[in-house]
């Protein structure tokens, strides 16, 4: 019995003993638990670190990505304008040596007919003034790309305007359409060839017309410049016509695209093409209100250092 | 033969220009040769009438420009009227000051083709009545003796009677008789006509 007791006592012993071991895991173990929650609490930030790093990582390539494509298109597009005007002079020409002999022919025809066959005078009539319509439209097209060779000489822009704006004038009052100037004085030379320069703010200008034809009075065309930054001056050219429908504002600079019933889409290839050459980029957006606004940049010339 | 008629020709490489061309300068009672080569064009016998070549700048071979200056190096006197499918302004240029009549952009109106022809015409006609007038000039030339030439020069350069025989070292009596022989062997009424008649056959 009283063995039986020490046993009791003893495993008692024991058992306290154990009891104090156990406090010792559980509080080791509360440690590990510890120790765990922080490692993971860490890994758990590093991952999240590495996580917000590998998506920037991502959207940076696909801006990247982006960005190139941009430029591909960019530089297909010069080469498509280059390409442009040596197609068109090309396609001018072949196609003015059929409509010469056409015209020609029913020239010949209707004189050996004389008075005889009125019907057949008449048609010969028709098949004369439809040649004359496709040649009016080629001597359009080359008088868009005539092209001397470029004059480049610093120019002060607000003066290049105000000899466009002369140009205009008369068609303007026509129009009963008024120009209103906001040019930045004292603005710096840039380097260009003037008469491309004005065939652009000309080509804007008349676009601004087509826009505004069915436009209440007032009729008004506001005619920006103004300094951007250091390198680069920025002209507008504003209207209120009847604005560019959203679906075509990313087609409007690509050739042969026209909203106009008789336009031939090259007007604004062109100029873009014409600012790009100066170094710039010529860009629109529809104004809040109504109508658009057309804007191109040019760099500022650098001063010679001598 | 082309008889009174005024004579076309067409240098254009596209077959049917020529042709209709052809046709259409015919039915305006036109003589009218076409061909599609420059080279053609030079090789080819030139008819003594009033003429003008209706000439297309682009050409394979020798083109317009340098047909016209070819035309020139050989004195071949025919205005030249350019036609073009390209509305390129210094080749015209170019055309204009080596004498061409006009230059017309295709494809262009009978009205303005004739109205330019009009003028090519009357411009070959005065060239070639130019060219008799000289010619027969030259020939009266020919006739001088060398003392009646030399004497000839001197009046044409403004000199006096006086002048030429102390220049030739004879008698002023001499000199007049010369003169006078001169006078009459080229046709002269009058000493301004004699000096004209220098400056034409360009030996003053």
């Amino acid at each position: 019995m009283i063995n039986r007791k020490k046993k009791l006592v003893l495993s008692k012993k024991n058992l306290n003993g154990g009891h104090a071991h156990l406090e010792d895991v559980v509080a080791g173990l509360r440690k590990t638990r510890c120790n765990l929650k922080d490692r993971i609490r860490r890994q758990t930030g590093e991952l999240k670190a590495k996580n917000g790093q590998l998506k920037s990582r991502a959207r940076k390539e696909i801006r990247l990505d982006s960005e190139i494509k941009a430029q591909r298109e960019e530089l297909l597009h010069v080469t498509r304008v280059g390409k442009l005007a040596e197609f068109v002079s090309s396609l001018a020409h072949e196609i003015s040596q059929p409509l010469t002999a056409i015209l020609s022919y029913a020239q010949a025809a209707k004189r050996m007919l004389s008075d005889r066959e009125p019907e057949a005078q008449k048609i010969l009539s028709y098949i004369i003034d439809d040649d004359q319509r496709a040649a009016s439209v080629i001597q359009r097209l080359r008088s868009l790309l005539k092209k001397s060779a470029p004059e480049i000489k610093p120019l002060n822009i607000n003066v290049v305007i105000d000899g466009t704006l002369r140009l205009m004038a008369t068609d303007a009052t026509v129009r009963n359409i008024f120009f209103k100037l906001k040019l930045e004085s004292g603005l710096p030379i840039i380097l260009g060839d003037r008469v491309q320069l004005q065939q652009v703010i000309l080509n804007l200008i008349s676009n601004s017309f087509d826009a505004m034809e069915n436009s209440p009075d007032p009729r008004e065309i506001l005619i920006r410049t103004l300094r951007k930054d250091t390198k680069t001056i920025v002209v507008a050219v504003e209207d209120s016509g009847c604005g560019i429908p959203e679906r075509n504002l990313p087609k409007i600079f690509t050739h042969f695209f026209t909203s106009k019933p008789d336009g031939l889409g090259m007007g604004l290839s062109i100029s873009r093409s014409i600012i790009e050459a100066h170094g710039g980029q010529l860009g629109v957006k529809n104004n809040p209100e109504r109508g658009a606004t057309f804007y191109f940049t040019l760099p500022i010339a650098v001063k010679d250092a001598s | 033969m082309s008889g009174h008629r005024r004579i076309v020709y067409i240098v254009d490489d596209d077959h049917s220009v020529c042709r209709a061309l052809s046709l259409l300068l015919k039915s305006h009672d036109f003589y009218v040769e076409t061909f599609t080569r420059a080279e053609d064009f030079l090789t080819s016998k030139h008819l003594k009438a009033p003429s003008c070549l209706i000439l297309d700048i682009q050409l394979p071979g020798i083109d317009g420009l340098a047909l016209q200056e070819a035309m020139a190096a050989r004195q071949l006197e025919i205005p030249i009227v350019f036609i073009t499918g390209h509305g390129d302004i210094p080749m015209s240029v170019k055309g204009m000051k080596g004498g061409a009549i006009d230059f017309l952009p295709k494809p262009f109106t009978d009205n303005d083709l004739l109205e330019a022809i009009d003028r090519a015409i009357v411009k070959n006609k005065v060239q070639n009545k130019n060219h008799t007038e000289i010619a027969g000039i030259k020939r009266r030339i020919r006739t001088l003796s060398p003392r009646e030439l030399e004497v000839f020069r001197f009046v044409a350069n403004g000199m006096l009677s006086k002048q030429i025989a102390f220049k030739c070292g004879t008698a002023l009596q001499t000199i007049k008789v010369h003169r006078s022989r001169v006078m009459q062997k080229m046709h002269a009424k009058t000493v301004t006509e004699l000096i004209h008649f220098a400056q034409k056959a360009g030996i003053i």
